[in-house]
């Protein structure tokens, strides 16, 4: 029996932390990434053929996701180039098999306060405002190669912060370097 | 610089969108062979996604004082849409085309928008279609449709009546030599002030129509039912069925419905109560937004979170969010006091912060405010089977239209809306209640 209307939404709902960053991983946009979720979402239930398994509408909506973000940087004609195929379907196949579909905006939130005031602003300039890391270097002071690193550790210190939160109750936040 | 230093430089300078081809080819090569750095990819990319929600959280939480309504629905309420917007411009097309069909003046302005929270349109006799319209802006004849939850919009005509429409109402309106209104659904609340002599203001329902020469009142309607309430005034009520015609006064209430055999006249009104209490041994009304479940061993009922439209992208495209949505059958909900509280018994899948949003009207029906309170998964501990209670007072409601910064005196509560901050928490109400504080469940 094909699915419910009911259950496409509910389905691509569960899912969409992990469709959306997968269009993002191509886009590098947050708000065009967004946008394809959502334009994938109207397609799955205005597309004409009819899904039998919720297995079958999230590899659909993988392969749509990804195709529609390389369509969008093609359109945008930015010049960015998305990695190349296979390795999207590999991380894509990835998501698929885990159980959860990435960080809980609640356990975000607390880890995000416990972050050091440096580290939110740089997070808050680049995520928030969409700014390139350029100009975050700009408005930091900092330079463009520190700017990766800090941004790299403060994913790190965010990963090991949501998991810690999300298993044991208990957020802290060390984004020192190792 | 080592190896994985140099590969994990390359990954910030691809998401920075700095890699030349030839890198992301390298840096495609590494990702091959690393499952490490590719979970690492990934959970940045969730990260990401997750700031932005929060992002936009944090926008919607701070409104621009002028277009809070619109950064409801741009900001917080980008989530899921599923539903082609064509089908419904199509179908409001048609009812606006089999409405003004030549008789109404349609190009001058007939109405300006005083106040809106959440999703307006307004679709033209020609089939234009205007999306989140936003206060101040000037409309001539038109199909207006507030179109998410805990929508509302109240509209100025040139002469200085006032029209607010309910959540999710659909009405024609125009204004040639006099004002009428065809309300497909909803509810209208008025605020008349006195029309020329042998025009009055009409209004026509699926069962009734109305005549109003200058009062203030509410008029409900729905496929097979009518229901008005006269605040001040005379409302001259016609029943479609039969053509009986009813003079209803001030604080008085009539019903008209597509049936003659039920009694077809005018009760003293009276305010909703102060204590309102649902659990659901029985389905909700039909009103209702939620998958409703029924008892099973020790399981008591409960609704469930079901896709509801909760706002409106710039681009008109209607975003859909897992919620509830409680409504009066015809009339509000509950009166509120200034001890009310709210209490709700609910479960989730996972912990997950919940937020309740109250649509309340004064007590002669204008629009009172759209109201707000976040609860935080911290502040309850389920139960062993999972349900938790929170009682909130009244003050912990914060405004979502400045206009609108309290609850007015004595507002009726016509709708409550509640989401959870996450998409895939399977949000389930077993009891809802507005009550004074100190109430006890019956």
């Amino acid at each position: 029996m094909a699915l419910s209307q009911e259950i496409i939404v509910r389905v691509l709902f569960a899912a969409r932390s992990r469709l959306s960053a997968a269009a993002w991983l191509v886009v590098r946009d947050a708000q065009a990434a967004e946008d394809i979720f959502q334009n994938v979402s109207v397609k799955a239930l205005t597309k004409g053929v009819p899904f039998e398994q919720e297995a079958q509408l999230l590899s659909w909506a993988h392969v749509t996701v990804r195709h529609e973000a390389i369509d969008w940087l093609r359109r945008q004609r930015t010049g960015l180039v998305p990695l190349e195929v296979d390795v999207l379907e590999l991380l894509e196949a990835e998501w698929a098999a885990e159980p959860t579909s990435g960080p809980r905006v609640d356990a975000l939130r607390e880890c995000l306060e416990l972050a050091p005031a440096e580290g939110r602003r740089l997070l808050e300039l680049r995520y928030f405002e969409g700014r390139q890391c350029e100009e975050v270097a700009r408005a930091t002071g900092l330079g463009l190669e520190a700017v990766y690193q800090r941004l790299s550790r403060l994913h790190r210190a965010l990963k090991t912060c949501i998991e810690r939160r999300l298993t044991t109750d208990e957020a802290t936040f060390s984004s020192a370097p190792p | 610089m080592t190896t994985r230093a140099k590969h994990e430089h390359l990954l910030m300078r691809y998401l920075d969108g700095r890699l030349t081809e030839a890198e992301t080819r390298e840096l495609s090569a590494w990702l091959r062979g690393d499952a490490v750095a590719r979970a690492w990819l990934r959970d940045v990319a969730g990260q990401v996604v997750a700031l932005g929600d929060l992002a936009r959280e944090q926008r919607w939480q701070s409104p621009k004082p002028e277009v809070a309504g619109v950064e409801l629905i741009s900001a917080r309420f980008s989530r899921t849409a599923w539903l082609a917007l064509a089908a419904s411009v199509v179908v409001l097309g048609c009812a606006v085309a089999f409405w003004f069909d030549g008789r109404h003046g349609t190009s001058s302005v007939v109405v300006e928008i005083e106040d809106v929270t959440g999703a307006l349109n307004w679709t033209g006799p020609t089939g234009e279609l205007r999306t989140g319209l936003t206060r101040g802006q000037q409309l001539s004849a038109g199909m207006f449709e507030t179109a998410s939850e805990g929508a509302m919009a109240q509209l100025r005509f040139t002469d200085g009546t006032r029209v607010t429409l309910g959540n999710r109402t659909e009405v024609a309106l125009a204004e040639d030599r006099q004002k009428q209104l065809r309300l497909k659904a909803g509810l209208l609340a008025f605020e008349v002030l006195p029309q020329p002599p042998g025009r009055p203001l009409l209004v026509r329902t699926p069962t009734a129509m109305l005549e109003v020469l200058g009062t203030v009142f509410t008029v409900t309607a729905g496929a097979d039912q009518t229901t008005l309430n006269v605040e001040e005034g005379r409302v001259r009520l016609e029943r479609l069925t039969d053509g009986e015609v009813l003079d209803v006064t001030s604080q008085q209430t009539a019903v008209a419905t597509l049936g003659q055999t039920e009694r077809f006249q005018a009760s003293t009104g009276s305010a909703p109560p102060v204590r309102w209490w649902r659990t659901f041994t029985q389905p909700p009304e039909a009103s209702w937004k939620g998958d409703w479940q029924p008892a099973s061993g020790a399981e008591p009922a409960f609704v469930r979170a079901v896709p509801c439209v909760a706002g409106q992208r710039e681009d008109g495209m209607p975003v859909y969010q897992l919620g509830i949505t409680a409504r009066g059958n015809g009339a509000h909900l509950v009166t509120l006091g200034p001890d009310s509280v709210l209490r709700l018994r609910w479960r989730t899948a996972q912990p997950a912060s919940l937020r309740v949003m109250l649509g309340v009207q004064k007590a002669d029906g204008r629009f009172g405010g759209n109201f707000e309170v976040r609860i935080p998964k911290e502040t309850t501990q389920p139960g062993k089977d999972g349900w938790r209670t929170a009682v909130i007072s009244l003050g912990e409601f914060r405004p979502l239209i400045q206009k609108h910064p309290a609850p007015p005196e004595r507002g009726q509560v016509s709708l409550i809306f509640i989401t959870s901050s996450t998409d895939d928490t399977e949000l389930q109400v077993a009891e809802l209640a507005i009550e004074p504080s100190g109430s006890t469940k019956n």
